[in-house]
């Protein structure tokens, strides 16, 4: 019989997606500059959190799974990215705040997804027949 | 083996590449995802035809006994599958093969299985008629898959990321009940496992009145 790892793997798809986001938020911390403009700002701390994302999915393929990861790792390092490039340019980059609010936020998101998961994990009867829409 | 000139083609170049890592990149797939293939492919029964083999991960979840022909366009990824037959309590036989073009006669088998297979080849309706042509006419098909969740901005999410990650990867937005029914299955059963992102579905091919006459 096999050992039942589900809530383990829950625990890290939690843990993964909270360090991403807030990895991103740190990154736009230290490296986006005051003084740029807004929208760059936006797009930086956005553009920051796809090579985080990347290296947390390919790090971990050896216990935690692509889709577990990324489903609600995108738009967390993206709103964290976005958010922390918004405060970056606006010179609020507080190190200790951001990496708060994107671990709050990773966290946040995962549940979200964790609840949606939960709604449709199951049969997905009755068979639909597509193709008669 | 028996391979028609195809090995300028890139998606299996691209497999071949992608053999090199695919033990380790998915290792934590079969780990949450392990009892999930158990329960399906444990309903596989007389002659069973395993469509992308790749390195032969799945053999682990085959119940023993079975006689199991497994193929896959790659040839990487067999020499990797070769390693793993001896562990397999039954009888296990590789085959170089393109599921879109099978050298199998029709209604061959009792049983086809596939493991993210659809995510992958190039033309899958294609693929699943000609499993609907070696498949016999009781026969069943069981696949487990990642196809495109349905909900809006999730979908887009797959549809903006698919044009990325199939460089060197699965597509991420097939849509493969619909391709399924193309292929003339009917779906008896959908079982979401990650959303309504990676699901199991069972199928027969379309027509079989005493299966209809049991449901």
């Amino acid at each position: 019989m096999e050992r039942d790892l589900t809530p383990f793997l829950r625990l890290l798809d939690y843990m993964v997606v909270a360090a991403a986001a807030g990895v991103t938020a740190l990154l736009t911390g230290y490296l986006i500059p005051s003084g740029w403009p807004l929208p760059a700002g936006m797009l930086a701390g956005m553009m920051l959190g796809v090579p985080v994302l990347v290296a947390a999915i390919l790090g971990l393929s050896w216990i935690a799974n692509a889709f577990e990861i990324i489903m609600p790792g995108m738009p967390s390092v993206m709103i964290v990215g976005m958010y922390g490039g918004m405060a970056a340019v606006n010179g609020n980059s507080n190190l200790s705040t951001l990496l708060i609010i994107g671990v709050c936020v990773g966290l946040s998101i995962q549940a979200v997804f964790h609840i949606y998961d939960l709604s449709l994990h199951g049969e997905a009867g009755p068979v639909r027949n597509d193709m008669e829409k | 083996m028996t391979w028609k000139n195809k090995m300028a083609d890139d998606h299996v170049i691209k497999w071949n590449k992608a053999s090199k890592g695919f033990d380790s990149f998915s290792r934590g797939t079969e780990l949450r995802y392990g009892k999930y293939k158990r329960g399906l492919f444990a309903k596989s029964r007389g002659k069973t035809l395993l469509v992308a083999a790749g390195t032969g991960n799945d053999f682990q979840f085959f119940p023993p006994g079975l006689e199991v022909t497994a193929i896959d366009f790659s040839p990487k990824m067999l020499e990797k599958a070769a390693e793993k037959t001896a562990a397999y309590n039954g009888a296990i036989k590789l085959v170089q093969a393109d599921v879109t073009n099978l050298e199998f006669g029709d209604k061959t088998f009792d049983t086809v299985v596939t493991s993210c297979t659809f995510c992958s080849v190039p033309d899958p309706v294609k693929g699943l008629k000609e499993l609907n042509r070696v498949l016999k006419p009781d026969g069943m098909l069981l696949m487990f898959e990642h196809v495109r969740p349905t909900n809006f901005i999730l979908g887009a999410m797959m549809d903006i990321l698919t044009p990325i990650v199939n460089k060197m990867g699965p597509d991420l937005n097939r849509r493969t009940a619909d391709n399924i029914r193309k292929a003339g299955f009917t779906i008896t059963r959908e079982f979401n496992i990650y959303m309504d992102m990676v699901k199991l579905f069972e199928a027969y091919p379309a027509g079989r009145s005493d299966m209809l006459a049991q449901k």
